[in-house]
């Protein structure tokens, strides 16, 4: 299968399971692939995710990062950027910019059937555990155990 | 609104306490949210990916991180 198969492909899986507003698109000038899409959450706030996703995909890990809001800010006035990498946060390295990456694979557990989907449902199940953070102050991984 | 978030947040404490609950989370295709549904409820959405499938809540092994 080529990547263009793959995208493609990846692509009526979104729109099967109803995440059109994460579908891939193509950066022309970039030359690349990325998701660019919001999340509402239940507690009313709205997020923008982004993902380019790597030259490699889908052998390598896709990074998701928080586009809007940035900074976010966790409970106690905390910016999420600052643990870095966290376990108990579920956070990895933030990109130059301080773009919060949200950690949904373990590098070691991804394989290249994992479908970009099944990456989404984590990422929103991320921001729905965030603000129970924010409302408890509660680490997120009291609210999601580890990624796999 | 407030409903669902009661919802969501007693699915979380669920979670966090690491106990069932009587919700459980899945990805609602009309709201476009994760929504919490009763497990005596029939699911409201057909997605076949509920987050216990896509692993979220399975794996209490946290040193393995």
């Amino acid at each position: 299968m080529t990547l263009l198969e793959r995208l493609n492909l990846e692509n009526q899986i979104l729109l099967k399971d109803v995440m059109s507003q994460y579908l891939i698109r193509y950066y022309q000038s970039g030359g690349f692939y990325y998701i660019c899409g919001d999340y509402n959450s239940n507690g009313g706030r709205k997020y923008t995710i982004w993902c380019r996703l790597p030259d490699y995909y889908p052998s390598t890990c896709p990074s998701v990062y928080v586009y809007k809001p940035n900074p976010l800010i966790g409970y106690g006035g905390v910016y999420i950027n600052s643990y870095r990498i966290s376990h108990s946060m579920h956070t990895l390295e933030p990109s130059s910019s301080g773009k919060v990456q949200i950690c949904h694979w373990r590098q070691s557990s991804w394989h290249s059937g994992i479908t970009l989907n099944k990456v989404m449902i984590k990422v929103m199940l991320w921001f729905e555990a965030f603000e129970q953070h924010l409302l408890s102050g509660k680490p997120i991984d009291n609210f999601v155990s580890t990624m796999n | 609104m407030e409903s669902q978030k009661e919802k969501i947040r007693e699915a979380m404490q669920a979670i966090a306490s690491r106990r069932p609950g009587r919700n459980k989370l899945v990805y609602d295709k009309i709201s476009k949210t994760i929504v919490a549904v009763s497990s005596t409820e029939r699911t409201p959405t057909g997605l076949n990916i509920t987050a216990e499938e896509a692993d979220m809540f399975m794996n209490d092994d946290y040193n393995s991180y």
